[in-house]
């Protein structure tokens, strides 16, 4: 599991992170979310022991040790892949995995075994023989995974592991995060939104150093549900038309662009909205529900944010 | 566990250099100016094989390798692993800075130390014409080894501080020129002056010339040399740690 607690971390005269707090329970995979910026690379070079908290700033806590007082076996426990994985071009895939093996500390009598399981698991036992400078960027990730997998980590670490990938590669690399996601928690920090909907158990989102919002799956469909809409279409609408739709109960919102009206509401209010277009003799030429996505949640807290500072 | 991870970085290191070009051109020039200079030599002296290899490791040809060599096998160090990103992920690892100074410094020595081994059939050749006296080859070889490890000492700081290999050489070679030159700085006092005999006491110069090829090995310039090496991989240290906040 990860437990971070009021975390504060600074980057010359900068406060980078401010009180952030999250947990992460064993055997979730956790999205975390933000702009450019926000601190999540920071947040993911403390859990991983890279850099180091500020002294006395909170606590973090991976895989049951504080990454302060057991930074080693913190090391041990965790799997790391970066946002771009660097590589040695001039060594071979196996030669770089039994570098890294080595490094992890993993016994001699196991390296082979774990070597070719993570290989394995990557889709990498084919490519073993092949240089890293001759790589894909698709199969450099795969080559950082297998690296993140070699010491069987209680947690991986995963910085917006998808990026520059193709579709193929993105959705081949998503399902890899979802099996190896069946025995480890994991932090997945992405950009698409639609990855960490399919993949994550749970969302934090981060925006100026700070954590802006925390929700488990169930939350946040209900808040994506209650935050839904509706696109109307009209024949010839009244000039009421809008003050009338915005007096009907749970509609927040009525924006109209000529006999067109977006509707957003934070319940169902699509049963009302036909009564009221009966009840007026409306003529409805379209009449759609339009679910709100977890992009429009991000950027909600996202602005929420801008319009706070 | 330490002792793992400083010969996983030694391994690395040394296939780092034997899979780049960097190590074969130096290696190849290095063995080319060296059996030339012998060449010459041998023609010059007429054969007397003490001075011959008094002169070899005498000449300017000799501490120009001495002063280069060192920086150009050191400079990818640090300053490629940050440069490329691995550092991060080196360190995620749970290596400590102990043995990944000791690993990258050993990675480098090793490497001179075989470029100084590529000349042991020259000194094989030799003893098969004449008599040389092996004493001295092995004075010299330990002087060798011991300035080849003060360089790199000082080429694994200067790798430290930059993530650009070329400021990385050319940092760690000033300052390789500027130990060379201490020697000639005792020529500025009056000779059996304090000042002359530090200066005497600390140029590389002067302990090649004197001691490794008579074949004696003092002390004395022995803890200098190690010294040197302690303070500059202490230095890197504090360099490395000093990076993490930054």
């Amino acid at each position: 599991m990860i437990e971070v607690v009021d975390l504060q971390r600074t980057l010359g005269r900068r406060l980078v992170l401010r009180e952030v707090s999250f947990c992460v329970p064993p055997g979730r995979i956790a999205g975390f979310l933000g702009p450019n910026g926000a601190g999540k690379t920071t947040t993911m070079r403390i859990l991983t022991t890279i850099l180091p908290p500020d002294p006395g700033s909170g606590r973090v806590v991976v895989a049951g040790l504080d990454v302060r007082e057991h930074p080693r076996e913190v090391c041990r426990r965790v799997g790391y892949l970066p946002e771009s994985m660097p590589i040695y071009p001039e060594l071979r895939v196996i030669e770089y995995l039994r570098y890294r093996a080595r490094l992890k500390g993993i016994p001699h009598q196991r390296m082979r075994t774990r070597i070719g399981e993570s290989m394995e698991l990557c889709g990498l036992a084919s490519e073993s023989r092949r240089t890293l400078g001759v790589l894909s960027k698709g199969f450099r990730q795969r080559v950082g995974l297998a690296d993140a997998l070699l010491s069987e980590p209680e947690v991986l670490i995963l910085d917006e592991p998808t990026s520059g990938l193709d579709p193929q590669q993105v959705a081949e690399v998503r399902q890899l995060i979802a099996r190896i996601g069946e025995r480890s928690t994991i932090l997945l920090s992405s950009h698409v939104l639609g990855e960490v909907e399919q993949v994550c158990d749970l969302i934090v989102i981060l925006a100026e150093g700070t954590v802006r919002a925390r929700e488990t799956r169930e939350g946040w469909v209900s808040r994506l549900e209650r935050a839904g809409g509706l696109e109307l279409l009209l024949r010839d609408p009244p000039g009421d038309a809008s003050h009338r739709i915005r007096a009907l109960e749970g509609v927040r919102e009525v924006d109209s662009k000529g006999d067109r009206f977006t509707i957003t509401a934070d319940r169902d209010v699509r049963e009302a909205m036909f009564r009221l277009a009966v009840e007026r003799r409306w003529t409805v030429l379209e009449l759609a529900s339009r679910p709100a996505t977890l992009e429009s949640l991000f950027l909600e807290v996202v602005a929420e944010e801008a319009s706070l500072s | 566990m330490m002792l793992r991870h400083t010969a996983a970085i030694v391994h690395r290191e040394l296939l780092s250099l034997f899979t780049s070009p960097i190590a074969y051109i130096i290696l190849f020039t290095f063995l080319l100016v060296n059996g030339a200079t012998f060449h010459y030599y041998l023609r010059v002296l007429d054969g007397e094989l003490a001075a011959v290899i008094a002169s070899q490791f005498g000449a300017p040809v000799f501490w120009f390798l001495c002063l280069v060599a060192p920086p150009l096998i050191t400079m990818r160090a640090f300053a490629e692993e940050r440069r490329a990103g691995t550092f991060e992920l080196l360190i995620s690892t749970g290596i400590g800075d102990p043995a990944l100074i000791f690993g990258k410094f050993l990675g480098g020595w090793i490497f001179q130390a075989i470029l100084w081994c590529a000349l042991l059939p020259l000194f094989l050749l030799l003893d098969s014409v004449g008599q040389i006296d092996w004493g001295v080859i092995v004075s010299l070889y330990i002087g060798l080894l011991l300035i080849g490890a003060l360089f790199t000492s000082i080429g694994v700081l200067a790798s430290s501080l930059t993530q650009n290999q070329l400021v990385a050489a050319v940092l760690a070679f000033s300052v390789n020129l500027a130990i060379f030159f201490l020697s000639f700085l005792r020529y500025l006092f009056d000779r059996g002056t304090l000042e002359n005999r530090f200066f005497e006491h600390v140029s590389p110069l002067h302990h090649f010339g004197r001691d490794f090829s008579q074949g004696v090995v003092d002390i004395q310039t022995l803890v200098l040399y190690f010294g040197v090496i302690a303070w500059a991989l202490f230095l890197t240290a504090k360099v490395l740690e000093r990076r993490r906040w930054s």
